[in-house]
């Protein structure tokens, strides 16, 4: 499959173990990262830590939020490489760019701007291999390795490094004062207490019986009373709904939060009235966008911010086909000498960035 | 040694900066608007330093991160959509230094002209001789190259616009006098120069050696930033058709200005010997039948026939020229023969020679060889013409004007028929000509300002008034004659007239009218805003700047109407404006 001809770089020409080739492929290719939410059958849902009388209850935003903080990044893989070492099968490898930033809302004002954000590069080798590479467009590069050899094992550390700097900005952004910290998609394990992770899509439902129909029954602007989630990370969660979709099924409004547990369940309801309060009004609109109303116009803007602030998608595999043409990109022969410690590095503050 | 300031960067990603045109995304804290004067330096490989001047001809503001029309109100009013406000404005290149011809840079930073800057974008540096020709939305002056008006390299102007809002002749006359006022600048072309200004509209011209009331020390302030102290016109002469039926004591026929205000009229003597009678025949539709034809041989005729009559000056008898009289000798009537005194009795002479009153054949030698619906056709319009215009000539002392006694001589015709509007403005025309082409000589200058040129040099048809338009427009450059023609729609003047005006200018138009190809010379955006312009408001287009430029003019020192006359500042005009001293 690989059509290398006029990438070939002689074995010889560098001290590196292997050979990096990019592939063909479009670099978009390949299943999503973003699992199916599944629900893990071992953690228990309590629905009673809030209320005993299952209600729907209206919004309402505590005095102490004065601005709401929507965290969210997004990623792109930008070519695909294959490591050619002799006496072993292709090693595959990627390299990719995210971008991590933060829209703030204001609603007193009303107003809406761009927070910190900033960009990066990986070069993901599988097999436990790693790359040394330098100048790919003035951002930063990461390397890292995957133990595995799947595209996916690769991915998954971009998406981790990715959540890393997104957990790190908005703890950061939890820092300010009267701030409601939103993270889009489900929390990962570790985040702040004070974040609020924001699930678009309902494909695990937490509630069963008798609870699951107050959902449906949501009106625009009511959430569920909070529900404890157990298990090794307990969660506070709640549904709550964002807007009224003509012709839509109960659900095509609905949205689930949740907050880690040790935050406590008093700033969990709080969370939560303040979430069904301001949210619908970033509902978007189904003419506007195809995730509608669940995909907030902050968050959507974002997105389009953070790819710009990527680069260019075709100029980035440009780049990487000349680091590698150039001996920019190349294999690190002993990769346990070389292994960065990229938790190390810092992203830029908010302060920084404004 | 600059005081410009950075505005914005050089844009190129909406469309590509060009050696024509580019866009600059503006600072936060700047602003451009129209007409603002920019430059920016490229450094152009193996040239070195390339200055890309150029004027602002559109301003933009747009919500970057926007992708729906709708979502303005989610970035102003819902305040959910982040997104930036960017301003840019698009910038026409007025010139390229060194005259290396390559686009800017994107990204380069663009300044405001000023100073040297300013006067490198205007080309003020090049021209020869600039005159102030108005002010410039910076406030600075706008320089026009005299060369390209006084003949020395180009000639004229032509100003068009809707009338009572594009103030053209309000802007002629300010240009009149900023070039009599600056003989620093016209140089030796300011000596003796002479201005013929017709008064066709109202009495508006007739109050130029009079203070403005209204007039302000801000008006003020702007006249002297164009090196010029405001004041009515110095020396101006005034001159209108005498009131009919006067009696022995000539009045001019005027209703606002009674002193200072000259009659004039020509004696049948000069009116034959100067041919004056062709302009009695300017309707364009005249020229197309036979009646030119006998118009030619009656006033050849005239002037062979035409002997003075002792002891009436001015006034004339015809007798056939072989009876062995001098030229310039007077006679007295003999039987049968009429004294000609008036215009009525010039006609009722040539109806003896044309239509005999016993009904037999015309005389040959004065009609020629032409079938009889042409001598009545011929007939019928001196009928009308010495209806509507008998009184201007009259025999007597002579009463012509008399252009070396001002500088600036106003002749007032708005009060005559179309016919005598166009025989004054004909006479007068083609005296100064033939002065001038005797002369041969440049200088002295002799502008004419005439407006609703349409109605003497009309783009259809021929007539000896537009044939000498014309010949103005084309020749007068070389013989110093210019003429500074107005009208309300260029696109009804002969091409010929216009063409050949150096210096254009325009107010207010009609929208209509601004999409016509007489207006290429303005930018597709001057265009739009030429519906737009206030009074006193103008666009100018001058050889030297391939950019046609808007520009103010101040309010005039000099009354335009009766009313506006500030009779206690006859004396000294500005006394009793605020804040003046001394």
């Amino acid at each position: 499959m690989n059509i290398s001809a006029d990438l070939d770089v002689s074995a010889g020409t560098f001290a590196s173990a292997g050979r990096i080739y990019v592939d063909d492929w479009s670099p978009d290719y390949g299943p999503s990262l973003d699992a199916p939410e599944e629900r893990n059958l071992s953690e228990q849902v309590d629905t009673t830590v809030e209320t005993d009388h299952w209600r729907a209850m209206p919004g309402s935003v505590s005095e102490r939020f004065t601005e709401a903080a929507v965290v969210d990044g997004v990623r792109r893989v930008d070519a695909r490489l294959t490591l050619m070492e002799p006496f072993e099968t292709p090693i595959p490898g990627l390299a990719a760019t995210f971008g991590v930033g933060s829209a703030l809302w204001r609603p007193e004002e009303p107003s809406c701007r761009f927070g910190a954000q900033g960009a990066e590069r990986m070069v993901v080798m599988g097999k436990g291999r790693l790359a040394q590479a330098e100048g790919m467009g003035g951002l930063r590069i990461t390397v890292a390795s995957a133990q595995g050899d799947q595209h996916l094992d690769l991915l998954e550390i971009v998406q981790e490094r990715m959540r890393q700097a997104e957990a790190r900005l908005a703890e950061e952004l939890a820092g300010g004062a009267g701030r409601l910290v939103v993270a889009d998609g489900r929390l990962s394990y570790g985040a702040p207490p004070s974040v609020v992770g924001y699930v678009k899509s309902q494909q695990a439902v937490y509630l069963e019986g008798l609870h699951l129909p107050l959902v449906g029954q949501l009106e625009s602007g009511e959430r569920t009373p909070v529900f404890a989630i157990g298990g090794k990370h307990p969660r506070y969660s709640w549904y709550l709904n964002l807007a009224e979709v003509p012709f839509g099924s109960p659900w095509a409004g609905v949205a689930r939060c949740e907050v880690m547990a040790e935050g406590g369940l008093e700033s969990a309801v709080e969370a939560a009235d303040a979430t069904a309060a301001w949210l619908p009004q970033l509902a978007s609109e189904k003419h506007v966008d195809p995730r509608a109303p669940q995909n907030l116009v902050p968050i959507a803007a974002l997105e389009r911010e953070l790819r710009k602030s990527m680069g260019d998608s075709r100029m980035t595999e440009r780049m990487v086909r000349e680091a590698v043409r150039d001996g920019r990109l190349t294999a690190v022969s002993d990769p346990e000498e070389e292994a960065q410690d990229w938790e190390e590095q810092d992203w830029p503050t908010e302060e920084e960035e404004l | 040694m600059t005081d410009s300031q950075a505005v914005g960067r050089v844009l190129a990603t909406r469309e590509a900066a060009t050696t024509g045109r580019f866009r600059v995304v503006l600072n936060d804290d700047s602003y451009l608007a129209l007409d603002d004067l920019v430059v920016v330096t490229t450094e152009v490989p193996g040239a070195g330093e390339v200055r890309t001047y150029g004027i602002v001809t559109e301003a933009e503001s747009v919500y970057e991160g926007a992708s729906f029309d709708s979502d303005t109100f989610r970035i102003a009013e819902q305040g959910i959509l982040p997104a930036a406000r960017i301003r840019s404005a698009e910038v026409a290149v007025t010139r390229v230094d060194p005259e290396l011809w390559v686009a800017p840079d994107p990204g380069r930073e663009v300044r405001r002209a000023a100073d040297s800057e300013r006067d490198k974008a205007l080309y003020a540096d090049e021209m020869g001789r600039p005159l102030p020709v108005g002010i410039g939305r910076d406030g600075h002056p706008i320089f026009a190259d005299l060369d390209f008006f006084d003949g020395t390299k180009g000639g004229h102007m032509s100003i068009s616009g809707v009338s009572g809002v594009a103030t053209k002749t309000s802007y002629a006359l300010f240009f009149l006098r900023m070039l009599t006022s600056r003989p620093d600048l016209v140089g030796e072309a300011a000596a003796n120069l002479r201005v013929l200004v017709f008064n066709v509209k109202g009495e508006d011209l007739l109050h130029l050696d009079r203070p403005n009331r209204g007039f302000t020390e801000e008006s003020a302030e702007m006249w002297r930033s164009l090196g010029v102290e405001p004041g009515p016109f110095p020396s101006v002469g005034f001159w209108a058709p005498p009131r009919r039926r006067s009696g022995d004591v000539m009045l001019p026929d005027t209703g606002g200005r009674m002193t200072g205000i000259e009659p004039f009229a020509w004696t049948p003597r000069e009116f034959i010997d100067e041919g004056l009678l062709a302009f009695l025949f300017t309707d364009t539709s005249d020229i197309r039948n036979q009646v030119a034809f006998v118009e030619e041989r009656v006033r050849a005729q005239l002037q062979k026939w035409a002997l003075d009559v002792a002891g009436e000056p001015g006034a004339v008898v015809l007798r056939k020229p072989d009876s062995g009289i001098k030229k310039r000798q007077a006679v007295t009537a003999e039987r049968g023969e009429t004294v000609i005194r008036s215009l009525p009795d010039l006609v009722s002479a040539l109806e003896g020679f044309l239509e005999p009153e016993d009904g037999g054949e015309p005389d040959y030698a004065w009609s020629g060889r032409v079938q009889a619906g042409t001598i009545s056709a011929f007939m019928r319009r001196l009928y009308s013409a010495s209806h509507r215009l008998g009184h201007l000539v009259q025999a007597g002392e002579s009463r012509r004007i008399d252009r070396r006694r001002a500088q600036v001589t106003v002749v007032d015709i708005h009060a005559l028929h179309d016919l005598g509007q166009r025989f004054v403005v004909g006479a007068l025309l083609q005296e100064t000509w033939n002065e001038k082409e005797e002369s041969g000589r440049r200088l002295p200058l002799s502008v004419l300002v005439l407006d609703e040129l349409n109605k003497y040099a009309p783009r259809e048809g021929r007539s000896p008034l537009k044939e000498m338009l014309i010949d103005i427009a084309q020749r007068g450059r070389s013989l110093g004659v210019l003429l500074v023609g107005a009208q309300q729609s260029a696109s009804r003047v002969a091409p010929e007239v216009l063409e050949n005006a150096a210096l254009r200018a325009a107010g207010r138009l009609d929208s209509a009218e601004a999409e016509r190809s007489e207006y290429g010379w303005m930018l597709p955006s001057t265009r739009a805003r030429a519906r737009l312009l206030k009074p006193g408001t103008m666009v100018l287009s001058q050889p030297s700047i391939p950019m046609p430029l808007v520009l103010e003019f101040p309010f005039p020192p000099w009354a335009t109407r009766a009313e506006e006359v500030d009779s206690a500042g006859q004396e000294d005009p500005f006394q009793g404006l605020p804040g003046q001293s001394g």
